[in-house]
């Protein structure tokens, strides 16, 4: 949903960010809502600068979202408070399972399908009756015996459905069983949170939902950051889903994504197994030998993901150009194959292990904002070269020179052999390109100063190190090296050497191939090697010549609509709400006057609406596929089916294929906690990925010498690593100095002022830091006992004005199943007053500054 | 802090400690200003009344005291554009006339104090010789003292005039206060000299005047304490860090000298003399501690709150 | 949908060039022109803000302000203290959600468990450290706010202790007066000031002071109605213990709690008045001792 649009909710509910802190242009629209009358909740650990505007704040353990959110569902099914004509038919609530699926409530916080020797799930055993799913992900393939085959069984029909519920096989069936025992009492007994706000919550979101009213969720990584990160989102998205609140003006999930252009980072991706559009990345142990086993393997039967091909080839046409042909499968082969996980966390050991020996940082500062920062910098030092691209010299790249391990005396500048090059960076406005933000909104923004000295754009630096790497490969034979050789790389250049950005957005655009017209939008894309294009979901941001739509700057005006269509442009094809068909009843009509958004127009037999319709604009809302002639793709696809992403065209409550750890959220408490799962025997996710490491020492539940819960935080004044705000006086005043957020009733008993110095410690390290005592944590009491929950922003390093201890020292290498993500939201520490004893005595002056 | 003199409704909070108003930049070089051209100010009133009152015969005081107040108006300038944080800019203070501002007319009060001090010192250097001096500077002496008198006083209302809790709390007692303080300074600073000239009648005569003042002084002093104390600001005066010096000033620089001079009684010796010396150094330590504890009071926020409570506005 | 709207006039440059200027870019960012001969001011709602500091940060860019303060005071998130020479906003932090031993989970709309408000010059009128200034620095400006001219100032410091609210300082750079402009080079630009612009939930409001004083007489009175009934304007022309003996504040402010908790004077006053009684009682002072003088016969052998 667009930021702007949260000005329609009836309700909002803030978990797993602090919004008014860090995406304070988007709480400008949370803050338009309460104008209106929305109710405002925040859920968090800590009472921050977004619960201060909350009308209800509701203190949870870190961790425990899972449980408070299925508390939420359970009591949205218990008391019938769910939007049944939505859900029914939007949903795959009635859908019925297979016979083979066993709940973890049966095997004590395991579903069934866990194979214990390799320490994963199989999805065979959570599939439909009779169906086997395609993964509703890019990455449609499951490795199941006969996939492939199983999965065409989606032609012959739709997968069962029970519409009156009662089958005891059905998802709503499951779903009740599942979340039972989510009793207000066990939320209270998990999360910390006093029933009586917990209930007022449900009740807030039960009041604001339905016909008339519209809840919207927004989340951040203090969601994701969990090694339940993924099962996290799902409960709210299943939440949002039972109470109809997606696709509608004012509904839904709002993903707040950091920075700038952090959702274009993975639509056009930095992530390791993906291609830009959500394509997998070949995988060299799936069936992706060839272009045609990858196609067939990744290709869903039906929904808009029966697109596939079109997509991957096109890509392929942009990247190898003339080199692409049929009979070379367009260049299919010199695409990069993956092994395995080669995320932050494991890119990190592998270089301990002296696996990776080069390294770019390119706007990134590991060293403050990656997990376990002492295996980081050892993994630095074991590197031959990194370079490092920033606008000044960061923590990474003085690692060696201030970096703890010769802070600590363990290690001296001159032994350290890596050779670190670092490479000045242009800042935003010393350059040109687009930003793409959380509601999927490409802005363009133009150059306005050039940069100084020799600081040079990201466009330039990976242009030219790739003309340079095709130089020195010209004259190579070898068929390894076909990959760089055959790389189109012509862009218009500047006097400077600048490439056109604008060149590279058509490229993304896409253009019909030889003859290069660009093209309109993705449904003109083809699977015959006569279109490419870079990056299908973005096709439509520059469908002429001159006409750049992500430049576009013209808002609706006070007679609304209040889509802005003229401004930027929202992928794909200027959508902004996905699944918008959803805003209308299954006839078509809308909801209520209050929501309308989208309805069918009998006249003019399409889809109106002031937005652009995210479903076939002249389908019928009483199409239904005609089962006997086997349809495909979105012939597949009733008119009345909203999610059409989905291979079954509802919003999957329960998720049959595509996730590693279960097709049902069920609470595990971090992998480090002060107490065990008051829910299940299985106390920590059972597929939590670890990565066992000297260096990266996690301790058992309920440690004693770790009897705190640490999280950690950003703040408002800081960006991430600390870079941009850390050494820009301006901002660095704002928060000149790291500390930790210490509860009133803990300082007391330690003896503990603010401004004092104090230890904080895991099994990975410590870090000392200054205290900010303050009211706004609070101690929770779990199973008779007092736990202390300490904060740390994590911004800080040594480099800057602003400076202070490392968090990421405190943290470990693990995380969450499906995304590699860490954990560093939730984990338990030591604390005490004083400083830290250093072997060296090198650096500590610089902290007693 | 007495609770009684606490407003209602506050409770006592503060913005964690912190000042609200903030404290001037005035130090020792503007209380030495204030205590030298008080003196030199009450010095021209002294020359008025003596040529009025002796005539001819107080023609060696009358001189003494021009030459007073002629030093004074030279030296205290110079001294008071040291504290300026720009002193090359002193003249912009002659740019305009702020009737709102002390400090402006204090400036235009100054410059004509200064001019009228010269046109006196005229009499008193070439009055010997020359006829036309000495008409000049009977001719100036009444303006002069006019303007001496606001010299002696008007400081304490500069002071007033700001949102400094001590300082605004009492502004008619701290101007009584000062004006007493130079009339002792000026009487003092003078009976010495009569006294080194051999002019024991008249150094007496001045001496009671001091003593005089002095306990308009005292009186003075210890009716702005009161109104400290009723306002709520008077922390900074008692128990500050200027509180030694406003004590010392209130005993050793009024009421012992006071008490010296009542004993000396038409004894010559070193006790009126020193008694004198004692005025004049009390008058400078009294000016120096108001400073002093309206910088602190400042920085205090109870204080701050204190006068700024609305049951309080008249 | 209505998130987001723009205002009618921005349409106007949709489509415009964008390397000329915007001749009126206020226009576009508050609704209004700015125009001489109209007072202007802030109206700071605090209920609005979120304690970003987008204002201090704006300010001191746009104002070329050096950063003047890099230690941790431990005073919740405040970390700059109080206005000054290099601080012309600054954003105030009060943790009230321990105040009644427990901690509260529903509240009263708006931030009323942690306050934060950005403070800035109150452009009062009259003003205190112009009525103090003897050199005529301090001026009103066209826009009736209320600047420090830097070639003028002799650095006397006595607007320092005149400002009831600690505003303006003198700076240990250059040794002159200096204080929130309310971006007078802005203005005359046809700019809304900084800090204003940059806020981001529209606590900071610029504009014509009888306009902004009619929305948050509205807002106060939503605010009422919303459950909120400790909301009241202070420095408001006309409101209630607001503005002692100065007659209005150009920057005024929406609060929820005694000023005191916002470092505000509760009833600032005017200095300037206490001038003429003080002189007067002086100069009886002297007269009486001259009287005095007389009698005994100062002048006499």
């Amino acid at each position: 949903m667009p930021q702007w649009d949260l000005a329609n909710s009836d309700c909002v509910l803030v978990m797993g960010s602090n919004m008014a802190e860090n995406h304070p242009i988007a709480f400008r629209f949370v803050l338009q809502a309460k104008a209106r009358g929305a109710t405002i909740i925040h859920a968090d650990p800590r009472f921050t600068r977004t619960s201060a505007m909350a009308d209800i704040y509701a203190p949870i353990r870190a961790g425990t979202d899972v449980a408070f959110l299925g508390g939420i569902i359970r009591h949205v099914l218990e008391h019938d408070l769910w939007f049944r004509e939505w859900a029914i038919p939007y949903t795959n609530i009635a859908t019925i399972l297979g016979e083979d699926y066993r709940d973890a409530e049966d095997g004590d916080g395991l579903f069934s399908g866990w194979q214990e020797e390799s320490r994963k799930y199989s999805p065979e055993s959570w599939q439909y009756e009779g169906v086997t799913m395609p993964s509703a992900l890019a990455e449609s393939y499951v490795d199941t015996e006969g996939f492939c085959e199983a999965t065409k069984r989606l032609h012959e029909g739709p997968p069962p459905r029970d519409p009156t519920l009662q089958h005891p096989r059905c998802v709503y069936q499951v779903m009740k069983r599942h979340f039972a025992r989510y009793t207000p009492e066990m939320v209270e007994r998990v999360t910390g949170c006093p029933r009586e706000v917990f209930l007022k919550v449900c009740e807030a979101l039960a009041r604001n939902s339905g016909r008339e009213r519209t809840t919207a969720i927004c989340y951040a990584v203090g969601w994701n950051h969990h090694s339940t990160g993924v099962q996290i989102i799902r409960s709210g998205a299943i939440l949002q889903a039972l109470l109809g609140n997606v696709g509608r003006p004012g509904g839904g999930m709002l993903a707040l994504r950091g920075h700038t252009s952090i959702q274009g980072s993975t639509d056009i991706p930095t992530l390791y197994d993906m291609l830009p559009g959500y394509l997998p990345q070949p995988h060299a142990f799936k069936p992706h030998s060839t272009l045609e086993s990858y196609l067939d393997a990744e290709t869903s039967p039906t929904g808009w993901w029966r697109n596939f091909p079109k997509y991957a080839v096109s890509l392929l046409r942009a990247w190898y150009g003339e080199a692409a042909a049929p009979e070379n499968g367009w260049g299919f082969d010199w695409v990069p194959r993956i092994v395995g996980d080669h995320s932050q966390l494991p890119l990190t050991v592998a270089m301990r292990n002296r696996i990776i020996r080069g390294l770019f940082v390119m706007g990134q500062n590991p060293v403050v904002g990656s997990s376990n920062s002492l295996l980081v910098q050892r993994g630095l030092a074991d590197l031959d070269w990194m370079v490092v691209r920033d606008f000044a010299e960061t923590d990474t790249a003085s690692f060696w020179r201030d970096g703890h391990l010769v802070r600590s005396g363990g290690m001296r500048p001159e032994d350290i052999r890596t050779e670190v090059f670092l490479m000045p960076a242009a800042l935003s406005g010393e350059k040109a390109g687009s930003f793409t933000n959380t509601h999927r909104l490409l802005q363009w923004h133009d150059k306005v100063v050039p940069p100084p000295g020799d600081s040079r754009s990201e466009h330039w630096f990976v242009y030219h190190l790739g003309r340079r790497l095709k130089d020195l490969y010209a004259a190579s034979e070898r068929e390894e090296d076909r990959a760089i050789r055959a790389l189109t790389w012509e862009y218009p250049v500047d006097d400077e050497g600048e490439p056109d950005a604008e060149a590279i957005l058509q490229e993304i655009n896409g253009y019909t191939w030889p003859d290069r017209t660009l093209l309109p939008d993705f449904e003109a894309l083809k699977e015959d090697g006569s279109t490419a294009c870079g990056c299908w979901i973005y096709s439509g941001v520059f469908p002429k010549p001159g006409e750049n739509r992500s430049r576009a700057r013209r808002p609706d005006g006070p007679e609304g609509p209040g889509t802005h269509l003229g401004w930027g442009f929202a992928w794909p094809s200027n959508r902004r709400t996905l699944n918008n068909r959803a805003s209308a009843d299954p006839e078509g009509r809308p909801w209520s006057e209050r929501k309308r958004l989208v309805w069918w127009d009998e006249a003019k037999q399409e889809w109106a609406s002031p937005d652009q319709i995210d479903f076939p604009k002249d389908k019928r809302p009483d199409y239904e596929p005609d089962w006997s002639r086997k349809p495909a793709g979105m012939d597949a696809i009733s008119g009345r089916q909203p999610f059409i992403m989905i291979p079954d065209g509802v919003a999957g409550l329960f998720v049959p294929s595509g996730l590693k750890d279960g097709p049902l959220p069920a609470h595990y408490e971090p992998v480090e906690s002060p107490v065990a799962n008051p829910l299940y025997g299985q106390s920590i996710s059972p597929a939590a990925k670890r990565w066992e490491h000297a260096d990266n020492p996690v301790h058992g539940t309920g440690d004693p010498r770790w009897p705190h819960v640490l999280t950690t935080f950003r703040l408002t004044e800081h960006h991430s690593g600390g870079t941009p705000t850390r050494l820009v006086p301006t901002t660095a005043e704002l928060q000149p100095e790291g500390f930790a957020e210490i509860p009133t009733e803990l300082a007391r008993a330690l003896g503990i002022r603010s401004t004092d110095w104090v230890v904080i410690s895991t099994p990975r390290g410590a870090i000392e830091t200054r205290a900010l005592v303050t009211d706004r944590l609070r101690p929770w009491r779990l199973d008779g006992r007092m736990v202390h929950q300490i904060a740390l922003p994590w911004h800080f390093g040594w480099v800057g004005y602003a400076t202070g201890d490392v968090a990421n020292v405190l943290t470990a290498v693990v995380g969450d199943p499906n995304t590699g993500m860490h954990e560093n939201k939730a984990l338990t520490c030591a604390l005490r007053p004083g400083r830290l004893r250093r072997a060296g005595g090198a650096g500590v002056a610089r902290e007693a500054r | 802090m007495n609770e009684a003199t606490r407003p209602e409704g506050w409770s006592g909070e503060t913005y964690h400690g912190r000042p609200v108003t903030k404290a001037s930049s005035f130090d020792w070089k503007v209380s030495a200003y204030i205590a030298l051209l008080g003196m030199a100010g009450s010095a021209q009133v002294i020359a008025a009344v003596a040529r009025r009152a002796g005539g001819r015969r107080a023609r060696g005081l009358v001189r003494r005291a021009r030459l007073v107040a002629l030093a004074g108006s030279v030296v205290g300038p110079l001294v008071l554009i040291q504290h300026l944080k720009t002193p090359s800019r002193w003249y912009n203070m002659l740019r305009i006339v702020r009737p709102t501002s002390p400090m402006s007319l204090g400036s235009w009060l100054l410059t004509a104090f200064g001019g009228l001090s010269a046109l006196t010192a005229l009499g008193a250097l070439f009055g010997h010789r020359s006829r036309l001096a000495r008409r000049v500077a009977d001719a100036a002496q009444l303006p002069a003292a006019a303007a001496g008198a606001g010299m002696s006083v008007y400081t304490a209302s500069l002071l007033s005039a700001t949102s400094t809790p001590l300082w605004a709390a009492a502004p008619g007692p701290l101007a009584a206060q000062f004006g007493a303080a130079s009339m002792a300074g000026a009487a003092s600073a003078l009976a010495l000299a009569q006294r080194r000239a051999g002019e024991v009648g008249s150094a007496r005569r001045l001496e009671r005047l001091a003593a005089l003042a002095a306990a308009g002084e005292l009186a003075a002093s210890l009716l702005a304490e009161r109104r400290w104390r009723e306002a709520g600001v008077g922390h900074a005066a008692q128990r500050g860090r200027a509180a030694p010096l406003l004590q010392g000033a209130k005993a050793g620089g009024m009421a012992l000298p006071l008490l010296a001079h009542a004993v000396s009684g038409r004894r010559s010796g070193l006790l009126p003399e020193l008694a004198s010396l004692a005025l004049i150094l009390g008058g400078a330590a009294l000016r120096h501690g108001v400073l002093q504890a309206g910088n602190e009071s400042a920085c205090r926020p109870e204080d701050a709150f204190r006068h700024a409570d609305p049951r309080r506005r008249r | 949908m209505e998130g987001g709207l723009a205002h009618r006039r921005a349409l106007d440059y949709a489509d415009r060039d964008p390397r000329g200027p915007i001749p009126q870019e206020a226009e576009i960012t508050t609704g209004r022109r700015v125009e001489p001969g109209r007072a202007y001011g802030f109206f700071t709602d605090t209920t609005l803000c979120i304690g970003c500091k987008a204002c201090e940060v704006a300010c001191k860019e746009w104002n070329q302000l050096p950063a003047d303060h890099l230690g941790l005071t431990g005073h919740s998130y405040d970390n700059t203290g109080h206005l000054g020479a290099h601080t012309w906003r600054h954003v105030t932090f009060n943790e009230k959600i321990g105040k009644d031993g427990r901690r509260a989970t529903t509240m009263p709309p708006y931030q009323s468990h942690w306050l934060m408000m950005s403070d800035v010059c109150k452009h009062c009128d009259p003003a205190p450290c112009l009525e103090a200034c003897p050199t005529g620095a301090l001026f009103r400006t066209e826009f009736e706010s209320v600047v420090v001219q830097q070639d003028i100032c002799n650095g006397c410091g006595y607007c320092v202790p005149a400002c009831p609210f600690g505003v303006v300082e003198l700076s240990v750079e250059d040794g002159k007066a200096h204080k929130c402009t309310l971006c007078y080079d802005r203005l005359k630009g046809g700019l809304e000031p900084a800090c204003a612009k940059s806020c981001p939930t529209d606590s900071i409001r610029f504009g014509p002071v009888e306009e902004l004083l009619e929305g948050a007489k509205a807002r106060v009175a939503r605010l009422h109605a919303q459950g909120q009934p400790a909301a009241y304007l202070y420095g408001a022309p006309g409101t209630p213990r607001a503005t002692g003996g100065i007659g209005r504040l150009n920057a005024f402010f929406l609060l929820i709690e005694r000023p005191e908790a916002y470092n505000l004077p509760p009833a600032p006053s005017r200095p300037a008045p206490r001038a003429l009684p003080s002189i007067l009682s002086g100069l009886a002072a002297v007269a009486g001792l001259a009287a005095a003088a007389l009698l005994i016969g100062v002048g006499r052998r």
